[in-house]
């Protein structure tokens, strides 16, 4: 048993090993590694289309995660206080969010945007004062927009059910000592949802930044970083990419393991 | 409690979930009422859509019966081979490992998520490639073997890509597993082997359930692992769906596939809902 | 960068604006060889110059396949048999319909639904012998994943220079010639500047670097004139005029013709 779960553990890490290894390769070619060297580091940070495409990323992933945050803690409290009925629709509706593949997702917005802004451009067109009305076009938004709503739907489930593992007596006894609602929620009830909101913003992130197929349908002429190593693995890569995602894995292992401590810090004083 | 403050209250929760309803009319509705009319649409002369009422796409989905075959037998099967290699590594974490070492080795199933699976996925590109293991083989005098590019090296891609996501459910359910039962079974002279088929599988079927049918419905629309490691050549609806919407641009077709695809997951999720109340059934049955 | 079928397709969309020659000084019609520069002409005005020009042939790994392939018909042979698990074809329908269509006996661009469906049933036999369906061959064939694979001019060439055991050949049963042009899209928020770039483009001195950056030979006799022997000399670039006479030039209907796109898609799916 012990050897199986050993062979697993390599069966996981070793095509992650040989990323790291190939992003050390001083040869030109991603397939053959010729020797040492930290060239394409150097190399990736200096790419323009490359450090575009990560810094799409990163706004992209940024913006929907923090709305997916906002708008769905709000979504998870606000449900709470809704009647039966209406709430089984939104719980359906967050539910198909998460379940649609992500390859439909892309193609009904792609074209649900596309049909509403061959409406909307013309009209805009039409009506704007200067030389050069604005155009609605895919893009950062559209992205932005998709993912939200994959990851909006995360967020609500992960802190609805922490809501429902709250009990309602804390709430109910803070309202009872005459506090008023908004100071209730600021001091009682969002100290201990936020653990759940973050996990809820990580995971957000974290889909984002990975997402391809979504970002395949809807990202125009904005090229993410995913969107980026697909193309290169078509062309033939070099291992410029792989020192990327060098880079990538290594900061967000450090960010784990701060995660990890800050934690831990937390948990000190109450166990 | 006056009128006025019901009314502010109710207001408040307006607010409260505006956002987020409009974002699922806008982003998720919206977009699916879209795919469906456009489904019962025509192809334009040049690609694309034209308005039309007609059954025609859904008559021909037949046309890509090859891509829903693949699909619907590899997802299952994908996801089978996840569980059995799942199972153990998950038992293993749950029952075997010393707490101080099932901190760092359940960490170590979740990183691999944080590289980019398009990168990880190309590595295995390099290791099934001529230069990797077939260049191997040739040491040992096996020539020109070819790995890359067929259904097995898409259900290496699928298990590796998977796995985390079936470990997780499956070990979460299983350290919540009374360990005094387990003990209680051999104390009574149960056989290890009767034990596990007797009391730990059981147990551990909700965390099973969860794993399959997560796997299952993110394989359904998958379209980068018989991309890269099965070369166009292993065609699933996602691939389907990505030529008819970015290459042949028969947008009205693609619709139907896409709403045909979201029922094929509507059934699955429903059939394993209802498996899963079956369990929880039996077993409430059983403790009476 | 539209291809030569694509600029009237575009033209009858009104996607594309008619050039105005007075800004592009450097364009010189009369060293252009007219064979490549009259699909961008429509109805006399002049929609796109050519960029350059090229074939679709087939690389084969000489080392790999010992079988001597001089057309098409023999492509789809060997891709059934010696080279079973190790050929590549396009995933586009232009050439890998075209090619089949060849490999039996018809146009490259017929779109007869009785020649289409000969060349599907072809293709379908053909598919479970094939390494992959991608139109970016070239790192299989660097890695000898693929031994075979339909390639273009700029490919070949490229391929042939870093591996010289992969050869490049045009079907003498016939095949592709293409010529890629230059035009400004008609809602281009800046056309003063997508001039300026044209006009820089068809300087004989800037265009000689973009062909030795590419591969694919020029359209321009200017140009030819500044190149180094060992370009104008090869012939995987420039080929002698007797092997192009068979090649034809994809036409627009053959892009847009829905029967050959969904042909394509149901052969990919198959």
């Amino acid at each position: 048993m012990r050897a199986l779960v050993t062979f697993v553990y390599v069966f996981l890490y070793t095509p992650i090993a040989l990323v790291v290894l190939f992003s050390f390769n001083a040869g030109r070619n991603a397939s053959e590694f010729i020797g040492f060297s930290a060239q394409w580091y150097g190399k990736a940070l200096s790419n323009t289309f490359l450090m575009e495409a990560l810094r799409n990323s990163l706004i992209v992933a940024f913006t929907s995660a923090a709305l997916a945050a906002i708008f769905g803690t709000m979504a998870a409290i606000g449900m709470e206080r809704l009647g039966a009925r209406t709430r089984a629709v939104f719980d359906g509706l967050f539910a198909a969010a998460i379940v649609v593949p992500g390859v439909v997702i892309g193609i009904a917005t792609l074209v649900a945007l596309v049909e509403v802004f061959g409406f909307i451009n013309p009209v805009l067109a039409a009506i704007w004062p200067g030389d050069q009305p604005p155009r609605l076009s895919l893009g950062y938004g559209s992205i932005i927009a998709a993912h939200g709503l994959f990851t909006m739907a995360l967020v609500t489930m992960i802190v609805k059910a922490r809501i429902a593992g709250l009990g309602r007596d804390i709430v109910e006894a803070s309202s009872d000592l005459y506090a008023a609602p908004l100071t209730t929620f600021r001091q009682i009830v969002l100290p201990q949802i936020m653990p759940s909101i973050l996990a809820g913003f990580l995971l957000a992130f974290t889909f984002s930044f990975d997402d391809f197929i979504i970002a395949f349908f809807v990202a125009g002429s904005n090229t993410t970083l995913p969107i980026y190593v697909f193309a290169s693995i078509r062309r033939g890569v070099t291992p410029e990419i792989n020192a990327i995602a060098t880079m990538v894995l290594a900061v967000s292992l450090a960010l784990i393991l701060i995660a990890r401590f800050l934690m831990r810090e937390k948990k000190k004083p109450t166990t | 409690m006056t009128l006025t403050a019901q009314v502010k209250k109710r207001l408040v929760t307006i607010a409260l979930v505006a956002p987020a309803s409009l974002w699922l009319f806008v982003f998720l509705v919206l977009p699916f009422i879209a795919i469906i009319v456009f489904a019962f649409g025509e192809r334009g002369p040049v690609g694309g859509y034209q308005p039309a009422f007609t059954f025609e796409q859904f008559a021909n989905l037949g046309a890509r019966a090859a891509a829903f075959v693949n699909t619907l037998v590899l997802a299952p099967i994908g996801a089978a081979a996840c569980l059995l290699v799942a199972y153990p590594v998950a038992y293993y974490l749950a029952i075997k490992a010393s707490p101080q070492r099932r901190l760092l080795l359940v960490s170590l199933v979740v990183v691999p998520f944080w590289t980019s699976l398009l990168v990880r996925t190309y590595a295995w590109m390099y290791i099934l490639g001529a230069r990797g293991i077939p260049h191997l083989l040739e040491y040992i005098g096996f020539d020109n073997v070819r790995l890359l590019n067929t259904p097995g090296a898409v259900l290496l891609g699928i298990v590796y890509g998977y796995l985390p996501l079936m470990i997780m459910p499956i070990y979460v359910s299983l350290e919540k597993l009374d360990r005094r039962l387990l003990e209680a079974s051999a104390d009574l002279g149960a056989h290890p082997i009767s034990t596990f088929f007797g009391v730990t599988l059981p147990l551990s079927l909700p965390g099973v359930m969860t794993g399959i049918a997560l796997v299952t419905i993110l394989l359904l629309g998958e379209y980068l692992i018989p991309q890269l490691l099965g070369g166009g050549k292993v065609f699933f609806i996602g691939n389907a769906l990505v030529d008819l919407f970015l290459q042949s641009r028969n947008w009205p077709f693609g619709s139907a596939i896409a709403v045909t695809l979201v029922a094929v997951v509507v059934v699955v999720l429903l059939v394993a809902m209802r498996i899963a109340w079956r369990i929880a059934g039996t077993r409430q049955v059983d403790l009476v | 960068m539209p291809t030569n079928y694509t600029i009237s397709t575009y033209h009858k969309l009104g996607l594309i604006d008619e050039l105005d020659l007075s800004k592009v000084p450097n364009f010189s019609q009369k060293t252009e060889n007219p064979r490549f520069t009259k699909e961008g002409r429509i109805d006399g005005k002049t929609y796109a110059v050519p960029k350059n020009w090229g074939t679709t042939g087939f690389a084969t790994n000489t080392s790999k396949l010992k079988a001597k392939l001089t057309s098409w018909k023999d492509f789809f042979e060997i891709v059934q048999t010696e080279a079973d698990g190790r050929g590549m074809v396009h995933d586009y329908q232009l050439t890998t319909i075209g090619s089949a269509l060849v490999s039996l006996g018809y146009g490259f661009n017929s779109i007869k639904p009785e020649e289409l469906a000969k060349a599907e049933e072809l293709l379908i036999k053909v598919k479970p012998h094939l390494f992959a369906i991608n139109s970016d061959y070239q790192p299989a064939m660097r890695a000898t994943d693929a031994w075979l694979t339909m390639c273009w001019t700029n490919d070949g060439a490229q391929l042939n220079r870093d591996m010289p055991e992969i050869s490049y050949t045009l079907g003498k049963d016939g095949g592709e010639i293409w010529t890629d042009y230059y035009a400004i899209p008609k809602d281009a928020p800046n056309k003063a500047a997508g001039y300026a770039l044209l006009n820089y483009l068809m300087d004989p001195n800037n265009a000689v670097k973009e062909h030795l950056a590419n591969g694919a030979p020029t359209t321009d006799s200017r140009v030819i004139a500044l190149l180094p022997k060992e370009i104008t000399s090869n012939k995987i670039v420039y080929p002698d005029e007797a092997s192009l006479t068979p090649l034809e030039f994809g036409a627009a209907v053959t892009l847009t013709d829905p029967g050959r796109a969904e042909l394509m898609a149901r052969f990919k799916s198959a």
